[in-house]
């Protein structure tokens, strides 16, 4: 029994059985401060960007302007004193009407990308894999690029061209590597992955011959491409907010199905999951969000990645708990990038997709150090 | 619960194989016998299926019988279709045609959900690849009973009982990405145990384990057999181990079942020389009564001087090169 005991328990963490029947409890516990913190965040960061901007609107303005649209609070708040006519009317038209569209945008791409990221790591098993890495991203770049060319054609009302023709693209795309990857019946992951890069770099390909020939359409199809948040209204709201709300329900539901699939398809069947109904149902999901996402903002590159990855160094790997973190970490983010983008040097725009690169790789860079220290 | 293998065969391409009776490619039964035969050769099946090597058959026609309370050991060369075999037992993989019966039922009709409260796997592949921690990872045993959202008390109780049963409870808070192939195999096995299964399937479980490893998984298994009940399903490269511990063993060689019976039986000097092409010496355990194999040579052709029984041709078809 000594020769036993010697050898499974390791020599620096001896845990006595008491304590380890209390891990879920303590774990709950800490993750619940983190939950808080990451609510803070997210209000801390729609707050900011509501009161930040060029114009010269006082914070406190701001906020007025905010809560007198809300039910109830509105009747609560103090009566406005010296206040120059017509300021609160051109107040109103800037925080609602300008800001607020792009900040709500802001929230359902960051939370829409992020959360898709997080169901593909865990689905392809990959912690590398994003929600451009099933060909979304090169589909939506066709579909815009020629919505973008044909922009005055019969073929194209002007307002729509390119979010639906993005979103028509993005989806074909995946739709023909899930029929590419496709072998009698099932979809393996590895062949899937495979076939959405090779048919991504076609698309891809097919998008830079585009280019070449678009003349002078080339710098809007660049800024597209690069993925911006900038005059936005709640019209790209509207058609963005129901892929995204009704696909973070369906994956955070999806929770411990992921969780069983991110051990292996073969593990995941024996543990009573239908595997292959899942693949498909989160794969359908993904895809659908993240055209709905880059239909309305271009391609946002890297919050996919980084988001669910960072939430998973910091609230473990269970996606129960990862997909929802994600998805409020992923919305604070894309905000606070989005407000940067537009303050950081008036009256210039920096497109959102360089500040989430930059703020995101140093910071992901940091954290993969520091974890690796501690493991 | 008893499990009933009818008559299966399988193939990856899900084809069925289109001349069925053409070429004449290997004829003849495997030059082995077996004893009691709680499993037996389909001969039918196998006529049906044995004439073309070729056709991507991997499971030509395996018929066999596991019981509660028992552990049966699937032993046989590489590439002979054991895990192929495990993977349709535990209703992963449809077979072509054949049956597998649990206690009568269908298991191919059941929804992959109520399999999973039958039965449960340990792979011999899976590698972590997320940072889940034990106790999470043994808690997903627990997924075909589990409510939508959260973890319900009597589950984590559940999966506290199993990790206890396989010694893993000091280890709850660790994360599988960081644990020895020791350690993650007694994890896994909890996990399994976790689905409160009746059948028990073990691919390899004693592969990358050391000695004392590999006694305690095998004793872990019996135990699970003969005291829990438990229906035990192994696939085992070790015969030492094999003949130590299981009760019953089934040889499978190239999608066949070539011998099947008691250890004493079926672990014969001629069946091994017959099935791996081994020339070696079966005597007594000293502490048990059961086969102590001793290898004293991989054989070739030439090394045993001809005296390669009928049914051996090597390991799979690429022995004689000039042939093809």
């Amino acid at each position: 029994m000594t020769r036993r005991a010697r050898r499974t328990i390791p020599p620096r963490r001896i845990a006595t059985s008491a304590a380890a029947a209390t891990t879920a409890a303590t774990a709950a516990a800490a993750h619940r401060w983190r939950v808080a913190a990451l609510a803070l965040m997210c209000v801390g960061s729609v707050l900011w960007a509501i009161t930040a901007g060029t114009s010269a609107i006082g914070a406190g303005l701001a906020i007025r302007v905010l809560l007198s649209r809300v039910p109830v609070v509105s009747w609560l708040l103090p009566p406005l004193s010296h206040i120059e006519p017509g300021a609160l009317e051109a107040a109103e038209v800037i925080v609602l009407d300008v800001r607020l569209p792009r900040i709500v945008l802001g929230l359902l791409v960051g939370a829409g990308l992020s959360v898709v990221g997080a169901a593909f790591q865990g689905l392809f098993r990959n912690p590398l894999a994003d929600p451009y890495i099933i060909g979304a991203s090169s589909g939506a770049a066709l579909g815009a690029t020629i919505g973008i060319l044909m922009a005055g054609t019969a073929l194209a009302s002007p307002t729509w061209t390119i979010p639906v023709y993005a979103f028509i693209g993005s989806v074909a795309t995946v739709a023909f590597v899930y029929a590419l990857a496709t072998i009698d019946g099932r979809v393996p992951t590895e062949t899937f992955l495979l076939a959405g890069v090779v048919v991504g770099s076609f698309v891809w390909a097919a998008v830079s011959f585009l280019m070449v020939i678009a003349g002078d359409d080339l710098p809007r199809v660049v800024m597209w491409l690069m993925g911006s948040l900038s005059a936005k209204s709640w019209s790209h709201v509207r058609i963005t907010a129901p892929y995204v709300l009704l696909g973070t329900l369906a994956l955070v539901a999806m929770g411990r199905g992921l969780n069983l699939i991110s051990t292996g398809e073969e593990p995941a069947r024996f543990m009573g999951l239908d595997t292959e109904r899942f693949k498909t149902a989160v794969i359908v999901i993904g895809a659908l969000v993240t055209a709905a996402v880059v239909a309305s903002s271009g391609l946002i590159g890297f919050v996919g990645l980084v988001v669910p990855h960072i939430s998973r160094m910091l609230m473990g790997p269970d996606h129960r708990v990862l997909v929802p973190v994600s998805a409020a970490g992923g919305a604070a983010f894309m905000v606070v990038a989005d407000t940067l983008a537009r303050t950081l040097i008036p009256p210039r725009e920096i497109p959102v997709g360089i500040i989430t690169a930059m703020t995101g790789a140093p910071f992901f860079f940091y954290l993969l150090r520091t974890a690796r220290g501690r493991r | 619960m008893r499990v009933e293998v009818q008559s299966v065969v399988f193939s990856y391409t899900r084809r069925r194989p289109a001349e069925h009776g053409a070429g004449a490619g290997r004829s003849g039964e495997p030059g082995v016998r077996g004893g009691g035969f709680r499993g037996r050769q389909d001969s039918l099946a196998a006529q049906r299926t044995y004439q073309n090597g070729t056709n991507g058959l991997v499971l030509k026609g395996v018929s066999l019988t596991a019981r509660s309370g028992r552990l049966l050991g699937i032993i046989g060369p590489n590439g002979s279709g054991k895990s192929t075999l495990l993977k349709v037992i535990g209703g992963v993989l449809t077979p072509l045609s054949g049956q597998v019966l649990y206690d009568g039922q269908d298991i191919f009709r059941l929804r992959p959900r109520e399999t999973a409260k039958l039965v449960a796997a340990v792979s011999a592949s899976e590698q972590p690849v997320f940072p889940f921690t034990v106790e999470q990872t043994v808690l997903m045993g627990r997924s075909p009973y589990a409510p939508l959202f959260g973890d319900s008390p009597a589950d984590l109780a559940i999966a506290r009982e199993c990790m206890q049963r396989t010694r893993v409870c000091h280890l709850a808070r660790r994360k599988v990405t960081g644990l020895s192939s020791g350690e993650l195999q007694r994890v896994l096995i909890a996990r399994a145990l976790a689905q409160r299964p009746k059948v028990l399937l073990l691919d390899e479980p004693t592969a990358h384990l050391d000695v004392n490893f590999q006694q305690e998984v095998m004793e872990l298994a019996t135990d699970l057999a003969h005291e829990a009940g438990l229906t035990v399903i192994a696939v085992l490269h070790d015969l030492n181990l094999a003949g130590k511990y299981c009760d019953d063993l089934v040889i499978l060689v190239d999608g066949q079942v070539a011998a099947a019976g008691p250890p004493n039986d079926v672990l014969t000097e001629e069946n091994l020389l017959a099935v791996y092409g081994v020339r070696a010496i079966v005597g007594r355990r000293p502490d048990v009564d059961r086969p102590a194999i001793f290898v004293v040579s991989g054989a070739s052709r030439d090394a045993t001087g001809g005296q390669i029984p009928e049914g051996y041709d090597g390991i799979g078809e690429g022995s004689d090169c000039d042939a093809q």
